[in-house]
């Protein structure tokens, strides 16, 4: 009875500690993949279509107001 | 469905960015209202008009000194007056990013958060200045690299260096481009005994003020009230005069950014050697101030592509990536 209250006990221990290393390199891994997304989404290429955009409707302005 | 928007909320102009669209509105800070009635009668370009030149029972104000709301009813209903001029209604509250001085209080952030809830938005979330102008003059600070901006507006001048995606050092003073008109006010006023309005002022350091000698130098005839008689009195104001004048102000910018480069770290400092400083914001564009800048640090001074948008822009940038630059945000960082 006792060898089998402590195998249940190794198990749970075992299963619990699995999880918790799981659970924490997927915490560290999303706080990696996060980081990475802000330092992207942060890059000039990212920003160059706004550029672009703005730089645009300032090409139309003129434009407009030459015409 | 409601575009979300940036607000640059300066102290002399407010531009406001929409999703997918770009800068929408570009005014002054400034609104005129009935003064017995409190009705507003007009906002933006035609408020700032009436400056100076409204009769006893109209006033125009400027809600926000030095990057902050004194006067939080009239700063809401400005909010709210120019969100409804980009199309915002009370069915389409979009979220906002709004720019802040970095030195802001924690009162303060809450006066401009409450208001832009309370003029419409869903949500308010608050970005600092000197970084969202890192981002809208398009400096590589995803990289570890120093980048370092200086952003000089109506009523504050921020310094920041930044690298990967964070602010690593910071040198903020509540003094800005309104300074150097209010030093030119009272420096006529005390040295030729006439009185110019704010607008005058501003006219005189945009057509002769500058931080350094520089090359074809003009006079300017300046007219306002002589002092001791009440009439109507013409001056010439030389440069060198001018330069006196609003020395004081100019020695407070350049010494913060003197401070903000000895707080960077040593590995970034070589940096701006090579890639050098960035100034953004009207205050930037008073003539000398780059070469001065740079005459007293012994670092390049550049000038941005758009500095007068680069804040909104950097802000706007946020809006078009909320989810990814959530931690740019205030308050946000993990």
């Amino acid at each position: 009875m006792t060898l089998v209250l402590s195998a249940v006990i190794v198990v749970c221990v075992t299963v619990f500690a699995v999880l918790l290393a799981g659970r924490r390199r997927s915490n560290s891994d999303d706080a990696v993949a996060s980081f990475r997304e802000h330092l992207d989404a942060l890059s000039p290429e990212s920003r160059q279509h706004m550029f672009d955009r703005v730089q645009s409707r300032v090409t139309d302005t003129e434009t407009d107001h030459g015409a | 469905m409601a575009r979300d928007l940036a607000i640059d909320l300066g102290t002399a102009n407010t531009l406001v960015y929409m999703q997918g669209r770009g800068i929408v509105l570009n005014e002054p800070s400034v609104i005129a209202l009935n003064r017995q009635t409190g009705e507003v009668l007009a906002t933006g370009h035609e408020a700032w008009s009436m400056i100076g030149r409204t009769p006893g029972y109209i006033v125009a104000v400027r809600p926000l000194r030095g990057g902050a709301i004194t006067d939080f009813d009239v700063t809401e209903r400005m909010i709210r007056l120019l969100l409804q001029r980009v199309g915002v209604s009370r069915f389409t509250r979009p979220k906002v990013v709004i720019c802040v001085p970095s030195a802001i209080t924690e009162v303060e952030r809450r006066a401009v958060t409450d208001a832009a809830r309370r003029a419409g938005a869903a949500d308010a979330q608050l970005i600092e200045q000197p970084m969202a102008a890192a981002i809208g003059a398009n400096l590589p600070i995803d990289e570890p690299l120093g980048n370092m901006v200086i952003d000089i507006g109506g009523g504050t001048s921020e310094t920041a260096v930044i690298s990967l995606g964070g602010i690593v050092a910071l040198e903020a003073v509540r003094v800005g481009s309104f300074d150097i008109d209010n030093a030119i006010q009272n420096y006529v006023r005390r040295e030729h005994g006439i009185a110019i309005g704010e607008r005058t002022a501003e006219e005189i350091k945009v057509a002769i003020g500058s931080a350094a000698e520089t090359p074809d130098e003009m006079e300017a005839e300046v007219s306002g009230r002589d002092l001791m008689a009440g009439l109507p009195k013409t001056v010439i104001l030389k440069p060198e005069e001018i330069r006196y004048a609003i020395d004081d102000v100019v020695s407070q910018i350049v010494q913060s950014v003197v401070r903000c480069l000895a707080k960077a770290p040593p590995e970034l400092s070589q940096d701006f050697l090579l890639r050098g400083m960035y100034l953004v914001g009207g205050g930037g564009l008073l003539r000398g101030l780059a070469e001065r800048i740079e005459r007293e640090t012994q670092v390049p001074v550049r000038m941005s592509n758009m500095p007068l948008e680069a804040v909104v822009l950097g802000a706007g940038h946020c809006i078009e990536n909320y989810n990814a630059l959530k931690r740019m945000f205030m308050g946000q960082r993990r």
